[in-house]
């Protein structure tokens, strides 16, 4: 009967594939706490406008990390007892997780797709919701306040945004008075603005001419990357050792 | 004194009538006028609101003195926080600045008023003098600068436009790696249920022969094994004498 239970090669790459598996699901788990806790406070941005699904495959990813770990450890329980109602309830639990980690990573990369294949999606929430006197506008104002001044941009492509559309920001402030938010201004170490004509004027000593979306689209992108290709990583490594597995079962 | 005078002309506040003729038709009205009649003539002097924003004919958009041309600031060092100040305050006329004049209905003077959007205008400054009232000199009317057409933020188009290659290779593969799972999946559970199967079939067999054998266990060892013994001894006979018929 020993003879019959695989060789012992097969018992040592899957326990090795598992070993890996558990740890990169750890990793994943740990990574993707690092997501949702939004390092670079974008969440507004996404959850104005419904798109916030990439944080969505976080939270999924985040569950399915923790249970490739113990999923994986009790894989190896699995095949070194030998035993084929373990080695089925694994491949089971296994194919669940499965399944759930590639909708995280197809959720996580299609909503980033909305958000970033190009400005347009953004530039129009801003203009809609900054300064609007709702609680998505007060949300969304504190947001574009913080990375203008961070960031030390304008607008979404550049100053130019506030200037090529209506705006809710446009409706309290006339162009006259400013034609962009006035964190767009330049100012020196007290926060006070260098010049506030110049700026006002669009001269580029006095005003940021560079968009925000570069900022945002980096930061988002690095998310998804996190979630969807790590994932699809793990994925890709998972495959053959559940094949594997698969494989040890029949000749159990 | 001579302060001079920025003149403002609107042209073709309708976007669409653009174009060469209504730009000539109003050269021919103001300036070719002015020019032929002398240096001699008064300035423009019509207002923003009595000449429908500049539609119907040029107006006043602001008045200054004449700056002292002599030590005038380097256009240059703008960028210069310290002279700033001063060097906008030198070169910087801003045509539309003034939001509120025409809200307020005591306002007096130059109206300054912002300029519609989608529209041609075109500049010019004047020199009067303030003494006798007429002009001194003028420049060229300036070419058409248009101001931009503004559209609400929900003309903008939202559709994401191709999707991500990153997007298809990461949607399309993972739905093949779950299809291939399944099928393995599937095909593993056939496999080991065919084989338990006939694994089955092998354990009856075996307890079968298990239960012929206790009964025989029950009794002594030894006697066991002679019948077994014999029997055989008594088989391989009958083989024998089949043999020997044979």
């Amino acid at each position: 009967m020993a003879a019959e239970k695989g060789s012992p090669g097969v018992v040592g790459l899957l326990v090795l594939g598992n070993i890996i598996i558990l740890m990169s699901g750890l990793a994943l788990f740990a990574e993707t706490v690092w997501v949702t806790a939004d390092q670079y406070r974008v969440y507004p941005l996404l959850g104005v406008s419904g798109k916030d699904d990439v944080f969505a495959g976080a939270w999924i990813a985040i569950f399915t990390g923790f249970s490739f770990f113990v999923v994986a450890s009790f894989g190896i329980g699995a095949v070194l007892c030998h035993s084929r109602g373990m080695l089925l309830t694994y491949l089971v639990l296994m194919l669940i997780i499965y399944v759930f980690e590639c909708a995280s990573s197809i959720t996580s990369y299609t909503h980033r797709d909305y958000m970033v294949s190009n400005p347009a999606l953004i530039t129009k929430q801003m203009l809609t919701f900054y300064n609007a006197p709702t609680d998505q506008g007060q949300e969304l104002t504190r947001f574009w306040d913080r990375v203008m001044i961070e960031q030390q941009c304008c607008g979404t492509s550049g100053p130019l945004d506030w200037v090529n559309f209506t705006s809710a920001f446009r409706e309290t402030t006339s162009e006259v008075e400013f034609p962009w938010p006035p964190l767009c201004c330049r100012r020196d170490a007290n926060f006070n603005p260098l010049n506030e004509e110049g700026c006002r004027l669009g001269h580029r000593d006095y005003l940021f001419t560079k968009g925000c979306f570069e900022h945002i689209g980096h930061a988002i992108d690095s998310y998804t990357w996190g979630i969807s290709w790590f994932g699809f990583a793990i994925l890709m490594w998972t495959l053959p050792v559940m094949l594997l597995a698969m494989y040890y079962y029949t000749i159990l | 004194m001579l302060p001079e005078v920025a003149a403002v002309h609107a042209e073709g506040a309708d976007p669409n009538t653009n174009g060469d003729f209504p730009l000539g038709s109003c050269l021919s009205g103001s300036v070719r006028q002015a020019v032929v009649q002398d240096n001699r003539s008064f300035p423009i002097n019509s207002t923003f609101q009595e000449t429908a924003g500049g539609q119907r004919a040029p107006y006043k958009a602001a008045s200054f003195l004449l700056p002292q041309c002599a030590d005038l600031p380097d256009l240059n060092e703008a960028g210069d926080v310290s002279k700033a100040a001063e060097i906008l305050q030198a070169y910087l006329v801003r045509v539309g600045d003034d939001g509120y004049c025409l809200l307020d209905p005591n306002f007096k003077g130059t109206c300054n008023p912002p300029l519609t959007r989608a529209t041609a205008y075109r500049f010019k400054y004047v020199l009067v003098n303030t003494s006798s009232g007429f002009v001194e000199d003028q420049t060229l009317w300036s070419q058409p600068i248009r101001t931009n057409q503004i559209s609400p933020p929900s003309d903008i188009d939202l559709w994401p436009g191709r999707r991500s290659g990153a997007m298809i290779v990461i949607t399309s593969i993972l739905s093949t790696l779950v299809f291939f799972l399944l099928v393995g999946f599937a095909a593993a559970a056939i496999f080991s249920f065919a084989s338990m199967g006939s694994s089955d079939l092998e354990m009856q067999h075996e307890s079968q022969i298990s239960q012929e054998a206790v009964p025989k266990a029950q009794g002594a060892q030894e006697p066991s094994y002679a019948s077994v013994n014999r029997r055989q001894s008594l088989d391989r006979a009958e083989v024998y004498t089949s043999k020997l018929q044979d």
